[in-house]
């Protein structure tokens, strides 16, 4: 109740100091990718869609700001797929994994994704970015969708996937995705998912830059109108 | 429970601003749950820590312990300054400050929470912490209180009754809300699982705090002159509570959970409006009912005009339902709750409406409390996209639930002459006029009808066969109005069925809307988007539970 709304935590880590990293909760983090991404230059529900891919990342124990941020510092360049049956070519370069991702599963039904026969996506960046989407088509259609990438095989849950936090982890890679005649694993809950892991100062204040992108300076007649009328030491 | 089916109200009768704002509080409100479960369950209270000196500057611990272990208010107690008074999200200094930590926090924690706490936004609290809150006193009415308490009297009933707290909260904040538990480390818990009762919680022991502050400083003042506040005017009490526009986007950003609230509610009126017939009990517990809302009505003041109106309209409606009920209701009919309802709906203005229904449910605890399990939503299975859903359905779906907005000309500068941001001083959400300030490119996604409008428009050139999936991978800037459009079609009461940046949209519509979710009376606005309310009004404490109070 009461509650101010989701924001980025502009105020509350402005205390911690720079040498420390920086620990937010699952709503904080998609709250704050949610509005680095949308001050990035997304649409709105793109936008949505990294706030939540992060807050996936992160429940999983991986760095989920960072590799936001890591994304959107190029996302402008990257491609948007073209999903078709089979492949999904990189005719134009490196691909987005956001787009990529979001197409994913929203092709997950479709013969464009990974249904009766596997696909394989090309030179994604940030492929673990991809792997969120990967675990809402495996629910959307019930089935576990398995992912291979570089010497990575995964089936993605949101479960502990620190052992995928590797340096090369950003780079591009093909990913094969496939899904698999086998129910779905199920979810262990918040109690038996890692810890979160803290964001590096830096990162943090990167992806808060972004955040404060979209805010709107105050005037004195916004100012004037967000209150009450009156005094408070009544 | 198929006999209910004939009497729901539809999502188009329901989900307009103009009802929502006149939403009165009922059995299925966040704290009514709260006081209900912990009565049942028979929560021990003790306060483990009461370190409050001469000024009332201190910390103090309550703690309440079920089946599933303790929770414990953490409260600190500041001497501020009345220059420093506010209750806007602006203000960095208050009376009390407040966290509901999970389990009894040792010394180590104390420290811990006293480094943070009183700072509110610019501290950080833990994932053992559940809420973050803070107070102000009511100025006037606490100075009183202390003084006759002091010299040995009671204080005037009439100042209580007419201002209903010692202390009202300025936010409340909770759901991992600056480093605090996120909602899924704690919405497996029984005693957490429903909406909002952390922070509920928070907001009970706060006020058992605020009438033992206002003791102890009598006793300070008065010594063995002074006396505890009498029992009748304890209970009255509540503790207030000051909120602005802050609130009002949650219930556009959370659709499924908007939907499962009113569901419930609605689901409850239908299965009272199917009873065959009334029975005593029922019947006299409505009436009790009936009569409490208009003492209610009485009490309530709001200088505010238009809430003046909306009283005049409650007072005037209640006053008819009344003379209704007792003279001319046939309740011997097959379906009699259904008759009086039906009655309401032609006699009624809006406000007389909505606090009928909340006397209705009343009687009827039995038959509709165990709907409030599904209050909780899980938001995350909803939020994908059905991608394989064909254009073709999607247009039927916004011919059914979003024909309020399509037919719209949101180029009126009527119907867009507001604007929803984020401020960039305290990254709290505002309302803008669009040709008078600076700021609508950055606008928030709030404006939900001229988005389905526009999604409306740009699915007229699409082939009906073709899926949403390959709409999309074009359209990416249509994707939050097709998700909300998706969980509408699914979930009918998600969407608020009104233009949201109109000229003449009232936010105080949706922040009374939530507020009596909350289970919140005395809905006081001080401007048209800002509003006090009281919680608790009439409750027990922790301190005196007695069997049936929370029934």
């Amino acid at each position: 109740m009461m509650t101010r709304g989701d924001r980025p935590c502009h105020d509350a880590a402005q205390p911690v100091p720079q040498d420390r990293p920086v620990h937010l909760s699952l709503s904080e983090i998609n709250a704050l990718c949610l509005k680095a991404a949308r001050g990035a230059g997304l649409d709105w529900g793109e936008a949505e869609e990294a706030g939540w891919a992060a807050s996936w990342l992160s429940r999983a124990g991986l760095a989920g700001p960072s590799i936001t941020l890591a994304w959107l510092t190029e996302a402008a360049s990257l491609a948007r797929p073209a999903p078709a049956p089979g492949r999904w070519m990189a005719a134009k370069g490196a691909q987005c994994p956001l787009r990529c991702g979001i197409a994913l599963a929203d092709f997950a039904d479709l013969p464009e994704g990974p249904g009766a026969y596997a696909i394989t996506v090309e030179r994604v960046v940030h492929p673990l970015m991809l792997l969120p989407f990967v675990a809402r088509a495996a629910v959307w259609t019930g089935f576990g969708h398995e992912v291979r990438w570089r010497d990575h095989d995964v089936m993605p849950s949101a479960t502990d996937l620190r052992h995928l936090a590797d340096p090369t982890a950003d780079e591009p890679a093909d990913l094969w995705i496939s899904r698999v005649e086998r129910p779905l694993e199920p979810d262990t809950g918040p109690d038996r998912t890692p810890p979160i892991p803290g964001i590096d100062w830096a990162d943090w204040r990167a992806l808060d830059t972004l955040a404060l992108r979209i805010t709107v300076p105050s005037s004195t007649q916004s100012r004037s109108g967000a209150g009450a009328t009156g005094t408070d030491n009544d | 429970m198929p006999q209910a089916a004939a009497f729901r109200r539809t999502p188009t009768e329901v989900m307009r601003l103009a009802r929502l704002g006149c939403s009165h509080p009922t059995r299925l409100s966040f704290l009514r749950q709260l006081l209900r479960r912990i009565e049942a369950e028979g929560w021990a209270f003790d306060r483990p820590l009461w370190e409050i000196d001469a000024q009332g500057v201190g910390r103090a611990i309550y703690r309440m312990t079920g089946p599933e272990g303790s929770l414990s208010l953490v409260a600190f107690a500041h001497d501020l300054p009345a220059e420093q008074r506010s209750d806007r999200v602006i203000a960095t200094a208050w009376d009390a400050t407040f966290t509901l930590y999970d389990g009894t926090p040792d010394a180590a924690d104390l420290d811990r929470l006293a480094a943070n706490v009183p700072l509110q936004e610019a501290g950080r609290v833990s994932r053992r912490e559940l809420s973050l809150s803070r107070a102000n006193r009511s100025v006037r009415l606490f100075d009183h209180v202390v003084a006759k308490l002091a010299d040995g009297q009671q204080p005037d009933a009439t100042m209580l009754r007419e201002t209903g707290y010692l202390m009202r909260t300025t936010a409340v904040y909770g759901a991992g809300k600056f480093g605090a538990a996120d909602r899924a480390m704690i919405a497996g818990r029984p005693a957490l699982s429903a909406p909002f009762q952390a922070e509920m919680l928070s907001v009970w022991l706060i006020r058992a705090f605020t009438v033992d502050l206002v003791e102890h400083l009598a006793q300070v003042r008065g010594g063995n002159q002074a006396v505890r506040l009498g029992a009748d005017l304890r209970r009255d009490l509540g503790v207030g509570n000051s909120t602005g526009l802050g609130m009002a986007p949650f219930l556009v950003r959370h659709p499924v959970l908007l939907n499962n609230w009113m569901m419930v509610r609605e689901e409850a009126l239908a299965l009272v409006r199917a009873r065959e017939h009334a029975d005593e009990t029922a019947l006299a517990g409505f009436r009790a009912a009936l009569a409490a809302a208009v003492r209610n009505a009485s009490e309530w003041q709001s200088a505010h005009p238009v809430q003046a109106t909306k009283l005049d309209d409650l007072r005037r409606g209640l006053a008819k339902l009344e003379a209704h009920v007792a003279r001319e209701w046939p309740t011997e009919v097959r379906h009699p709750w259904d008759g009086l309802w039906t009655w309401g709906q032609t006699h009624l203005p809006l406000e007389a409406q909505e606090a009928l229904l909340a006397a209705m449910l009343e009687p009827h605890g039995h038959l509709v409390d165990g709907l409030t399990q599904a209050m909780q939503a899980d938001e995350d299975a909803p939020f994908g996209i059905d991608g394989a859903m064909r254009v073709a359905d999607l247009r039927a779906i916004l011919r059914t639930h979003y024909d309020w907005a399509i037919g719209r000309d949101y180029d009126r500068p009527d119907q867009c002459a507001r604007f929803w941001y984020i401020s960039e001083e305290k990254l709290e959400p505002r309302l803008g006029a669009r040709f008078e300030e600076e700021g609508a490119s950055l606008e928030l996604p709030l404006d939900t009808g001229r988005q389905a409008a526009a999604l409306w428009r740009a699915l007229g050139d699409e082939a009906g066969n073709a899926p949403v999936a390959r709409f999309l991978l074009a359209h990416p800037e249509h994707r939050l109005i097709v998700r909300r459009a998706q969980i509408t079609a699914r979930y009918p009461f998600a969407e608020i069925r009104d233009n949201l940046i109109d000229v003449h949209m009232l936010p105080i519509d949706l922040l009374r809307c939530k507020l009596a979710l909350f289970g919140a009376s005395r809905f006081d606005p001080r401007s048209d988007r800002w509003v006090r309310i009281s919680l608790f009004q009439g409750a027990f404490y922790p301190d005196d539970m007695h069997p049936g109070d929370a029934s």
